[in-house]
């Protein structure tokens, strides 16, 4: 261990995180006004220009970017270590990641492989640029190894979903190559959902909730093993996919032995939920919290989903795709970022100005706590939100006249969010000034 | 008696926020006695926690070490923004203001929070490497 090369005051400028999150909201909120546009058409089909975009618009313009600039933010404090780059690479990822989306999207909206291309170059950039940050961190042997173990894991899936993504888009950007993209599709969004997205809050949970909620320690055991079980059986899954299926040409040539993989990995989720929901039930800080309200939201969609897909290998359920991708990227994933990211804003707001106030003790009382960062009621009107807009979404799926509905109440979730985020940082510039015009005392630190 | 530093560290940290949870529990309730007597519990646990790493642990770092100026320095200047989050609690809950007390209180959870990880993570496991006399420094700690 090199100890001169930590720091224990290491966090980036507040903008590193706060420019992903701003712009991850901007990409929410095309999401609402695309599916309000789309209207009832957009349940026509999955491939559908709309639905592939709004897809894109969630999972690489919001959840992408929220975790991109969440990692910039948490790795210092566990590491002692800026992420390489954090003060002049990362503004050149986040507008690669901005342009890249919105190429990407209006690719698929406007079916242009010109587009296509700007966005595989775009994002191929920027998510290479990205990796090439985080392998000193990967490669290391600093701090706590569960951390950087859980680390490599996320980078390794990441790294398969992103790839397959890039692989597909570039079937859309040069279509004389004639690439099967479709058929990497399903492995694509399996990667996605079941690896990336199941394994990050795996890890965020085991990291962060034992500090938010004071929560025993995450066993590392069950941490390690169930992360390997997941992977161990999508790469089967996929093998299986590409090599067997694909060769005897249909995906119902052995069924039962994808049936069997299949249960073998909701199984595992399974154990991911309840172990996650066990944590949260032993937390002794009771005090209400309306992210834990996200947190169990979040670990429901995931139950409510694994129970669909069961009930649809014995009953045929009509739009079960849909309701899946709803209860995967709106219920698990975008529930618990929706809260967090009222914590963390409020947090790193807090810590900055108090940081700032520290040489000027007369600016001590113009700090704003965290709650005057964002407030309970704040919070809690968001939690509704999301709520109700989450459970039009899967109402719609049957019941196509209520898409404009839940559109509406989808784009209110993500305005709100954004005004709770914007005023935030309104309050952080306000009060940085008033406490700049205190009066510095000298510290010998 | 734990066998090392950070084990015996990290083990107050979670006695200090166990406190801390009762006492912010009972607050909410608008309990204010009972909330009061578990904060000053809580509020003496971290006292005693700070005095630990600034008198023994730190100085023991810094010897063996030679590193005066890093991290025990930033982690003192934590210790001073939490002891001044701790006076402002002290200052609302004796005017029972529960907005303030569970928003300032929130404030020092995450600050405190963050801190522990810093030191379970990184400096804890430093010191660990760097004395050959943990066992007695625990001893000393504890007493």
């Amino acid at each position: 261990m090199n100890l001169h090369k930590l720091s224990l005051d290491t966090i980036p400028p507040i903008l590193t995180p706060f420019r992903f999150f701003l712009s991850a909201l901007l990409f929410g909120v095309l999401a609402a006004l695309l599916l309000l546009y789309s209207r009832e058409d957009f349940w026509f089909t999955r491939w559908s220009n709309s639905n592939l975009a709004l897809t894109h618009l969630l999972t690489i313009g919001f959840m992408l970017m929220v975790m991109m600039g969440a990692l910039y933010q948490f790795i210092p404090v566990m590491n002692g270590q800026l992420i390489p780059g954090s003060k002049k690479l990362a503004p050149v990822i986040h507008v690669l990641m901005i342009l890249g989306v919105l190429a990407l999207v209006s690719g698929f909206l406007f079916s242009n492989s010109e587009l296509f291309q700007a966005a595989l170059a775009a994002l191929g950039t920027a998510s290479g640029l990205f990796a090439l940050s985080l392998l000193p961190l990967l490669i290391s042997r600093l701090g706590n190894q569960l951390i950087v173990y859980l680390l490599r894991v996320l980078f390794l899936v990441l790294l398969i979903t992103l790839g397959l993504g890039l692989f597909l888009l570039l079937g859309h950007a040069l279509p004389e190559l004639n690439l099967p993209y479709r058929f990497y599709t399903d492995l694509h969004v399996l990667w996605g959902l079941a690896g990336w997205v199941v394994l990050i809050i795996m890890a965020v949970s085991s990291q962060v909730t034992p500090m938010f909620y004071v929560i025993s320690e995450f066993s590392p055991r069950y941490l390690k093993i169930l992360s390997l079980l997941i992977i161990l059986t999508l790469v089967v899954m996929s093998f299986y996919t590409v090599f067997i299926s694909k060769q005897s040409g249909t995906d119902s040539a052995q069924p039962f032995i994808y049936y069997t993989l299949a249960f073998l990995l909701s199984a595992e989720l399974l154990v991911f939920v309840f172990y996650t929901l066990l944590k949260i039930a032993q937390r002794k800080r009771k005090i209400a919290d309306v992210t834990i309200n996200f947190y169990r939201l979040s670990m429901f969609s995931l139950l409510a989903a694994l129970m669909l897909w069961w009930v649809a290998v014995f009953l045929p359920l009509a739009h079960l795709t849909y309701l899946l991708a709803i209860l995967l990227i709106y219920g698990l994933a975008i529930s618990i970022i929706n809260g967090m990211l009222h914590k963390i804003v409020s947090f790193l707001i807090f810590l900055h100005l108090q940081k700032l106030s520290l040489k000027r003790p007369e600016a001590m009382t113009l700090v704003p706590n965290m709650k005057q960062v964002i407030s309970t009621r704040n919070s809690q009107i968001q939690f509704m939100l999301h709520l109700l807009s989450g459970s039009l979404l899967l109402i719609s799926v049957h019941y196509p006249a209520l898409t404009v509905l839940a559109a509406v109440f989808m784009l209110a979730n993500f305005c709100w969010l954004s005004w709770c985020l914007f005023q935030a940082y309104l309050l952080y510039l306000e009060s940085r000034k008033k406490i700049l015009a205190c009066p510095e005392i000298s510290m010998s630190l | 008696m734990s066998s090392t530093i950070n084990l015996f560290m990290a083990a107050h940290h979670k006695e200090c926020d166990e406190l801390f949870a009762q006492a912010e529990q009972a607050v909410s309730e608008g309990d204010w006695e009972d909330g009061l007597f578990r904060w000053q519990a809580f509020a003496d646990e971290l006292e005693k926690h700070f005095t630990r790493e600034e008198q023994i642990l730190f100085p023991e770092f810094e010897q063996a070490t030679g590193m005066t100026g890093g991290p025990t320095q930033m982690m003192r200047m934590e210790h001073e923004q939490m002891r001044s989050l701790v006076n402002e609690i002290n200052k609302v809950g004796t005017a029972r203001d529960m907005d303030q007390f569970l928003g300032l209180s929130e404030s020092l959870m995450v600050t405190m929070q963050q801190h522990n990880m810093k030191e379970e993570q990184i400096l804890y496991p430093m010191t660990d490497q760097s004395l050959t006399n943990a066992q007695e420094i625990i001893e000393r700690m504890n007493q």
